[in-house]
């Protein structure tokens, strides 16, 4: 019997969940590796990032606000300094999976950019440096090169995404 | 092997040979422009390039009366805007670009904010998010054979108020048209054909090895290589020769459809960067840095160095070098090939190009964040590019 692969719906809620454990990822990263810091406070003091999946979502925004780096949820036509949308779902879903990376994903034309394409590397950066620390190294090397080092170790990155604020 | 998924676009009609020049009016005409306003720039409006753009509209029902020459050497925002605002003020209804990549960008920026509406260029910068609008119609003669920008879907735009670059991509920015006449080339210094022509040297390069390489780009790329090592110390040595202004002119727009549908890497990444905080050109910063890049790239990239041993240094050359050693004589052929230009002026070292040692930070910061490099096979960090800074130094 084949193995069930998720439908659109599917795909599109475990690519929310991803996204959300990206944001708090990037929330935490802040706090804990100097080079996540560096990159958000190179894009400025204030801003937003909106991540997207057309047509129909998920969303969601990060930035920062006040000097505190935030992420949430949003609704898919929120307004933000920069947008990243993906064309589909299915390029999306592998994005957030696992099984490509951001540079791949440029490289496919999976997703367009709405702002300032200098600050998008940032973004990249901290993104990679993020699914370092969320995926096994093994995963890792798949996706991007080189693999960034963890500053903190991998069971301490989960836990301070999971619970801090 | 091919890319799993990979896009390939190239809708600009390509009118190449002697006497181009003159089938611009019905080509406009064909596509309804009655009054296209020419961008072009002061040396060129000087030395009689633009008096031959305009002559071939000599009893032609067309008003090219509007002309623009107060284009600075970067492309920038307010000169766009200002632009804009003429455009609509007299009524032009098509773009004439005629000059080098800075012209040409600022054409394409020019176009985006006719087409897009609204008087900001800034308000449409990104990747692939322009929505197609009413054309305005748009050809380009370039008078340099480099940049490629004829038919590349870039533009890069500088916003002098934040000392800062911004990029454009999209397939909006392709012209309709293009023409490549050598008479619009013949007249170039050595020099400035030496560090153009290493430009278009290195567009084919990236564009056949980075990550967004596909089968389509790298046949463009392969037959740039080919004419480029074939017509550029020709063209350098007797430049009033219209076969090779052309067989170089060809060969640029080739590289630029390469690279338009594959884009860069790092050698572009730090060059932009070098032309940004040091003021290096573009050309002059290609010739320094692609041997040292390729070296950076030599492990990720052995392979696909191999195969361009192959254009680089012909069949006889490629054939009887063992296949593990071709990749480090593609990089040989590639310094030699550079450095024969040298004897017209064309410097092979920072220090050459007075680069100081301490402009390197702020280089090798602006360069990790240039979007050239997240199609790199190997992304650089700032660490490793002031690594290779010191090589090219």
């Amino acid at each position: 019997m084949s193995e069930k692969k998720p439908g659109k719906a599917g795909k599109r809620a475990l690519a929310g969940i991803v996204m959300g454990l990206l944001g708090k990822g990037i929330r935490y990263g802040y706090k804990c590796d100097d080079r996540i810091r560096a990159d958000l406070d190179g894009i400025g003091d204030e801003f937003t990032i909106k991540l997207m999946v057309n047509p129909v979502g998920p969303a969601m925004l990060f930035g920062k606000k006040d000097g505190v780096v935030f992420s949430h949820k949003c609704e898919i036509d929120a307004v933000a300094d920069i947008t990243l949308a993906f064309k589909g779902i299915d390029g999306a879903f592998k994005m957030f999976t696992g099984q490509m990376g951001l540079s791949a994903g440029y490289a496919q034309h999976r997703f367009t950019v709405k702002g300032d394409l200098y600050k998008v590397l940032s973004i990249v950066r901290i993104m990679n440096i993020v699914e370092a620390y969320l995926f096994p190294k093994m995963l890792a090397k798949t996706l991007m090169n080189p693999v960034p080092k963890r500053q903190v170790n991998m069971l301490r990155f989960y836990g301070g995404t999971l619970f801090s604020k | 092997m091919l890319p799993k998924y990979y896009e390939f676009l190239n809708s600009v009609k390509i009118m190449s040979g002697e006497k181009a020049l003159e089938n611009i009016p019905h080509e406009l005409d064909m596509l309804g422009a009655k009054k296209p306003i020419i961008l072009t720039d002061a040396i060129l409006a000087k030395t009689g390039a633009l008096d031959k753009l305009t002559k071939v509209f000599d009893g032609w029902k067309m008003d090219v009366s509007e002309v623009f020459t107060d284009i600075p050497p970067d492309s920038s925002i307010k000169t766009i805007n200002h632009i804009a605002e003429i455009f609509k003020e007299k009524k032009c209804d098509a773009i004439l670009a005629l000059g080098g990549g800075s012209v040409i960008d600022t054409a394409k920026g020019l176009r985006i904010v006719i087409e897009q509406g609204g008087d900001d260029v800034m308000a449409y910068m990104g990747l692939e998010s322009l929505p197609r609008k009413k054309r305005v119609p748009f050809a380009v003669v370039p008078t340099t054979s480099g940049t490629g920008s004829e038919c590349t879907n870039v533009a890069v735009i500088a916003n002098p108020d934040k000392n800062v670059k911004m990029e454009f991509i999209s397939y909006d920015l392709l012209p309709d048209f293009t023409v490549i006449d050598p008479a619009m080339t013949e007249t170039m210094p050595p020099k400035i054909t030496a560090n153009t022509g290493v430009d278009a040297l290195v567009h084919a390069v990236e564009a056949y090895t980075c990550l967004q390489k596909n089968p389509m780009s790298q046949a463009y790329a392969f037959a740039a290589m080919r004419l480029i090592v074939n017509y550029l110390p020709k063209a350098v040595a007797e430049g009033s020769n219209k076969e090779y202004r052309l067989a170089m002119g060809n060969a640029a727009t080739m590289a630029g459809i390469a690279f338009s549908n594959s884009m860069v890497g790092i050698v572009h990444a730090i060059g932009h960067a070098l032309g940004g905080v040091a003021h290096v050109p573009h050309g002059i910063a290609m010739s320094i840095l692609l041997p040292h890049c390729m070296r950076f790239n030599l492990e990720t990239l052995k392979s696909a160095y191999g195969e361009l041993l192959l254009p680089l240094a012909g069949a006889e050359a490629y054939a009887s070098t063992p296949k593990e050693e071709r990749a480090e004589k593609a990089i040989e052929f590639a310094t030699d090939f550079i450095k024969q230009f040298e004897t017209v002026g064309l410097p092979t070292t920072l220090s050459a190009a007075r680069v100081t040692e301490d402009q390197f930070e702020a280089i090798a910061k602006t360069a990790v964040n240039d979007g050239a490099i997240i199609v790199n096979p190997f992304m650089a960090t700032k660490e490793q590019v002031i690594e290779i800074l010191k090589a090219a130094f």
